[in-house]
């Protein structure tokens, strides 16, 4: 991305030119279908079929955006997006931010856990009460002890574990005409389980988390290329800004294939009778091909829910023998971005 | 803030709240918290002092204004159908 770098760069083969471009968007986009936010397309996928499947479409353009400023507030500033609003703005607006953050970033962390540990726990038949804090401190320690060069190689590789939402959705058969008709067809619907499935599969795309994440992954990228202070790292060239664009880009379309597949595998998945009888908490939302009979006060806690993650028991042998070792490999990349910035927010 | 969140995570694991209702209600929290610190970015983006000429051009302008007008509908929408 710099001068230092421009050597092994020039490849003559254009993929392994391409391929060494792409470092903290593609993290970025793979992070985006964390455990929560699989889940929710999961669930959106239970209750709605493919009725939401459009949002995927429609979030794209929008969620590229966001995350491609923020990647080009990191490189131009040289800091990351709290660092750079430290150094601009008042300083409540700063805590304001941060503090909400940090409520829902935690939550996030505690509720990707604990599906992490439901996984493991279907996986290996050990309670998921021990995986909560087996996974946290394996994430813990690689984020502490792990430089940033090498923890992000590991994380760029660790995305093309997502591969496995893509395959078990062919496996699950959808029906295509539907699903690619309801990709590009919008629907709305006023119901509250509705906009509040809508705004949670918004949430988990254009996440705010990982706009803070987006920002000071550049700036790591850029120290581990020896900038060492704001100053060396303020500014950028063109050359390195198209870069940071097709690297964000192509993230940002990965994520979106992943979320169309990853919402497309469960429906079937969940809709089995079997599942219904043996949870009848669930049998609203299994029952129901509609949106409308859904419980209106749905998901909050007074309405019935899913009493486990969907994907488990639901589907043995079928999409969900590759869906859950994947689901289960996938969330490590996102708990660990989720978990890194602890280092470097305000950088 | 990591070790808090595994804390809170064996907790809630402990307590027997549902895992799948847990992640689905941070993806909902997210949701809300996107549109005011949709417009912080913007705001940051657009900010000449930050990023000199390198401000959002029109194409970043348009998407990331509409991705916060559209994530402020749905929050109101959300609470409008679910207050």
């Amino acid at each position: 991305m710099n001068a230092n770098a421009e050597p092994d760069k020039h490849s003559h083969n254009p993929l392994v030119r391409y391929f060494r471009t792409l470092g903290p968007g593609l993290v970025t986009g793979a992070a985006d279908d964390d455990p929560s936010g699989v889940t929710t397309y999961a669930v959106a996928g239970a209750a709605f079929g493919t009725g939401m499947l459009w949002t995927a479409v429609v979030s794209l353009p929008l969620m590229a955006a966001i995350q491609l400023i923020c990647a080009r507030i990191g490189v131009v500033s040289g800091r990351g997006l709290a660092g750079a609003m430290r150094a601009h703005y008042p300083r409540w607006f700063l805590y304001a931010a941060c503090v909400l953050l940090l409520v829902a970033n935690v939550f996030n962390i505690a509720a990707d856990l604990a599906g992490m540990a439901d996984a493991a726990e279907t996986l290996t038949g050990v309670t998921s009460g021990l995986w909560v804090p087996v996974f946290g401190l394996l994430v813990l320690a690689a984020t502490i002890y792990t430089s940033y060069a090498r923890f992000a190689l590991w994380l760029k590789w660790l995305t093309a574990v997502l591969f496995a939402y893509v395959i078990s959705a062919f496996l699950a058969h959808p029906n295509w005409a539907n699903a690619l008709r309801d990709t590009l067809v919008p629907r709305l619907s006023l119901d509250a389980a509705f906009v509040s499935t809508l705004v949670g599969i918004l949430g988990t795309t254009i996440s705010p988390y990982l706009f803070f994440w987006q920002a000071s992954q550049e700036v790591e990228e850029e120290r581990s290329l020896g900038r060492r202070t704001v100053r060396e790292r303020h500014g950028a060239t063109d050359h390195e800004l198209r870069d940071v664009r097709r690297d964000v880009v192509t993230g940002m379309v990965f994520s979106n294939v992943v979320m169309v597949r990853a919402a497309s595998t469960s429906r079937p998945a969940v809709r089995r009778p079997r599942r219904c009888g043996r949870w009848p908490a669930t049998r609203p939302i299994c029952s129901s091909r509609s949106a409308s009979s859904a419980p209106a006060s749905w998901p909050f806690p007074s309405s019935p829910a899913r009493r486990r993650t969907p994907w488990p028991k639901s589907s043995a042998g079928g999409p969900g023998s590759i869906f859950r070792p994947g689901a289960l490999a996938a969330s490590m990349p996102c708990l660990a971005v989720r978990s890194w910035p602890a280092r470097c927010w305000t950088r | 803030m990591l070790g808090g969140a595994i804390v809170a995570g064996a907790l809630l694991d402990s307590l027997n709240v549902s895992a799948v209702r847990m992640m689905f209600l941070s993806a909902v929290l997210n949701g809300l918290l996107a549109a005011p610190l949709l417009v912080l970015v913007m705001l940051v983006g657009n900010n000449r002092k930050i990023m000199g000429r390198r401000v959002n051009d029109r194409w970043l302008n348009v998407l990331g204004w509409s991705a916060t007008g559209i994530m402020t509908v749905a929050t109101l929408l959300f609470f409008w159908t679910s207050l």
